[in-house]
């Protein structure tokens, strides 16, 4: 019973991890992607949330079953790993770890175009208007949020870089 | 640059991956992946969709700050700031490794700067060192009769459907003018950068503009397979001038 328990844990730590690991490393910067791993990367991410924290459950209940059961440190010490390897899991498919790499601008701020002593006449800008309104994203700021969501003259856009 | 309402719904977009160094992003309110070049979704509940491209371009704060004087400019975010693109980003971004394959026979570097234009089914690449060299480049995309026009500031790009009452008009830089200014072919009217005809019989007439994104070319060619890439005629002068009616200084190249 002590190996089943023993084994079903290993599996499910291991499942969770490779659940985790596996888009973040076909969709890495600088990495060449694939349309199969595209899919295969959205298709582990958007089901993420509920698998870790299903397999976290699974990997907690099967420890607990275990833990009377084991006799040595080392034992011990490996079902502690296991599950804490399960509990990272759990917080990977609940986060959007690629937004620490990448700050997207979701509510941003606006200066007035003769206020905007920040940016340098030769600095190049995205422009939009819509009827009387403009906006200026300048290129150096977008080059590092790369994503903002803005809303002009009542129309929602997103400026993208 | 999109408009983010699809199906009567405002989406707000984050980042979730990359593909071929072009971002994927992902909206709070599905979840559904979009690629940033295209804006078409690629997977999840509203794949196969694309969002509306939204009319924009690309210039120098000057220029932009004298058409919209009263414009709002986005507020750096100060914890930020440090991390932001420095002046001369665009030279350490072309020391980038790419990732997508190269052919033996690609006309251009993968990180040559070109100015892509996708119209009526056929994308067409200009490269930025053609562009920078003659000022203006017209031509003929999916149909549309096509301007791409370079600021003198060798930086602000703009393109234009040079049509006016179904017919094409062909423009000419007016050398050395300041504002930048061309003349058309059929009724010598001055157009200024906006696409404005300021002065002659086609005063106050005005081009509208077509969408043109200055690309890295292995991005350009990644997203519009079947692009072409325009070569300069050959014969043909460097840079397409009009007479100095009223000026005697040459338009000088941009470098």
């Amino acid at each position: 019973m002590r190996r089943a328990l023993a084994i079903a844990l290993a599996v499910i730590a291991l499942a969770g991890l490779a659940w985790t690991a596996t888009p973040i490393v076909l969709i890495r910067p600088f990495g060449a992607q694939t349309v199969g791993g595209l899919a295969i990367s959205y298709a582990l991410r958007a089901r993420a949330a509920t698998l870790t924290l299903a397999l976290l459950v699974l990997g907690g209940a099967a420890a607990v079953a275990l833990w009377p059961r084991l006799a040595t440190w080392r034992g011990r010490l490996l079902t502690g790993a296991a599950l804490a390897v399960l509990g990272l899991c759990a917080f990977f498919g609940r986060s959007n770890y690629f937004e620490w790499m990448f700050s997207p601008l979701p509510r941003p701020e606006f200066d007035e175009v003769a206020a905007a002593d920040h940016v340098a006449d030769d600095d190049l800008v995205l422009a939009v208007a819509i009827g009387d309104e403009a906006r200026g994203y300048p290129v150096r700021a977008l080059a590092f949020h790369h994503v903002v969501n803005d809303v002009i003259a009542g129309l929602p856009i997103v400026a993208t870089y | 640059m999109w408009k983010s309402t699809v199906d009567g719904r405002r989406l707000r977009f984050h980042l979730s991956g990359i593909n071929n160094q072009n971002f994927i992003m992902q909206d709070e309110e599905t979840g559904t992946w979009w690629q940033q070049v295209s804006g078409c979704a690629l997977h999840g509940p509203l794949a196969g969709q694309c969002l509306e491209e939204m009319a924009w371009d690309e210039v120098t704060f000057a220029v932009f700050q004298k058409e919209h004087p009263r414009a709002l400019v986005l507020r750096p975010v100060e914890e930020a700031r440090e991390d932001y693109a420095g002046a001369d980003w665009e030279a350490e971004i072309a020391e980038y490794p790419t990732v997508t394959p190269t052919a033996p026979d690609d006309p251009l570097q993968p990180r040559a700067l070109v100015v892509g234009v996708a119209l009526g089914g056929e994308a067409a690449a200009y490269p930025w060192t053609a562009l920078a060299r003659r000022g203006a480049i017209a031509d003929s995309v999916g149909g549309t009769p096509i301007l791409v026009l370079l600021h003198p500031d060798g930086l602000s790009l703009r393109c234009f459907d040079r049509r006016l009452d179904g017919d094409a008009l062909d423009l000419l830089i007016k050398a050395g003018a300041d504002p930048p200014a061309m003349i058309d072919d059929r009724t010598g009217s001055a157009w200024d950068f906006t696409g404005l005809a300021t002065t002659g019989p086609l005063a106050g007439r005005r081009l509208a503009r077509v969408t043109c994104l200055k690309d890295y070319w292995f991005d350009w060619k990644g997203y519009n397979r079947a692009t072409r890439v325009y070569a300069t005629p050959a014969g043909e002068a460097p840079a397409a001038e009009a007479p100095a009616a009223d000026s005697p200084v040459a338009h000088s190249p941009v470098p």
